[in-house]
């Protein structure tokens, strides 16, 4: 009921937003600190390998491009990027989260378009929606477009995958569970293969996981139906960053669930 | 150009289809070749991370993983976009270049690199889950 009270104002669904995607984006950078090794010269993507990437591009961009993304300019941007996500929790505005975006932006493009996939695409549809909402912090209107913004893509985030998984007879047999968690970042816990293995189960769940995904954007019936969503959206994610390594999806997921609890009628 | 730069900022045009189907996925092996020219087994190169109890929430050799899965599928799809001329060209790329590096930092960590030994690498495409590994090869370096 409370929590219904608060959540009516666009204004306080967009800092509870800010303040998941800050916790979202501590842990990313966090972890690219700690895969400094990756990027450093000698590393995997070493910039003088990668800078040929943009020898097409402007020669403005490409000086643009060898100031930020070189070593060790790119590893000072990512602690810039750290203390950024932390200012978020004390004072978020507009500067903040323009430098969120832009420093997104250059990670993506210092790995040559993404470096996480899905979990980079939402982390800057939401940092764009929080941007634009920060340049005019009195905005209603603003305000709730960017709710709606994120809810958009949230909601097209699971039909669009829902839908596409029907198409697949893999995921209609539920032959598709085992194949993606033995080819996951981790293996696969013995208990869960079997279980798995076993045609009922696995049939179960791909269907469970199908329709819940297809069905998603009924969580904008109303708020009770929404925060079943919700749940099962996060034990989904949850299982997804137990057993397949997606932990980035969890925490930049969970940071858009505010704006559709705010939608639901 | 244009696709060189809708490339790099592919992250502004999100793609929701996750999962979607089971699919064949390249996979990078490296061999040890010596001084007379015998060549090694084929071994992979990446090696799955060890599950921690904190993984859900702080994941950074995973999430390598994935990164380095993704620039396979992405050397995948440049080599199927080659024309028969451009395949010689394809060594002095970067998706290339980057392969070459993470095969040698692989065998550096292994302590491997030693004189006079030199070493090949190869994409190979498995079917998601198939645990048997074996596949079909469809990028092999000369010896290096």
């Amino acid at each position: 009921m409370m929590t219904g009270v608060i959540m009516n104002s666009p204004f306080t669904a967009l800092s509870a937003v800010a303040i998941l995607t800050s916790i979202s984006l501590v842990i990313q950078t966090l972890e690219l600190l700690v895969l400094k090794r990756s990027y450093q010269e000698n590393g995997i993507w070493d910039w003088n390998i990668l800078r040929k990437e943009f020898s097409d591009l402007s020669p403005k961009f490409q000086t643009f491009a060898d100031h930020i993304l070189s070593y060790p300019n790119f590893f000072y941007l990512i602690w810039a990027r750290l203390f950024a996500s932390m200012l978020v929790f004390f004072l978020p505005g507009f500067l903040i989260f323009l430098f969120l975006l832009f420093s997104s932006l250059a990670i993506c493009i210092r790995w040559r378009g993404t470096f996480n996939g899905g979990s980079d695409y939402m982390t800057v549809v939401i940092l764009s929606a929080l941007t634009v909402s920060s340049a005019f912090p009195d905005s209603e209107v603003v305000a709730q477009g960017a709710l709606y913004y994120i809810v958009i893509h949230l909601c097209f985030s699971y039909v669009i995958s829902g839908f596409a998984k029907l198409g697949s007879s893999e995921w209609r047999r539920g032959s598709a569970l085992l194949a993606f968690i033995d080819a996951g970042t981790f293996s696969a816990p013995e208990s869960i293969r079997r279980l798995l293995s076993s045609s009922f189960p696995a049939f179960v769940l791909s269907w469970t996981i199908v329709l819940f995904e297809c069905a998603f954007p009924l969580s904008l019936v109303n708020r009770e139906i929404c925060l079943v969503f919700l749940l099962l959206g996060f034990a989904f994610h949850l299982a997804n960053a137990y057993f397949l390594g997606l932990n980035r999806f969890l925490f930049t997921w969970l940071a858009a669930y505010p704006a559709l609890y705010w939608c639901a009628v | 150009m244009e696709s060189k730069f809708l490339t790099l900022f592919r992250v502004l045009f999100p793609s929701w289809k996750f999962f979607t189907g089971v699919t064949e996925i390249p996979a990078l092996y490296y061999r040890i070749l010596s001084e007379h020219g015998d060549a090694g087994p084929w071994l992979p190169v990446l090696k799955r991370p060890e599950r921690k109890w904190y993984s859900v929430f702080f994941n950074p050799e995973g999430n390598l993983c994935l990164a380095v899965q993704s620039l396979f599928q992405q050397v995948e799809a440049e080599i199927g976009e080659l024309e028969p001329e451009q395949v010689e060209l394809f060594e002095q790329s970067v998706s290339f270049q980057l392969l070459k590096n993470l095969a040698l930092i692989t065998l550096r960590s292994e302590r491997l690199l030693e004189p006079g030994i030199s070493f090949q690498f190869k994409l190979n495409r498995i079917r998601q889950g198939d645990l048997s590994g074996s596949g079909e090869d469809f990028l092999i370096s000369k010896a290096i």
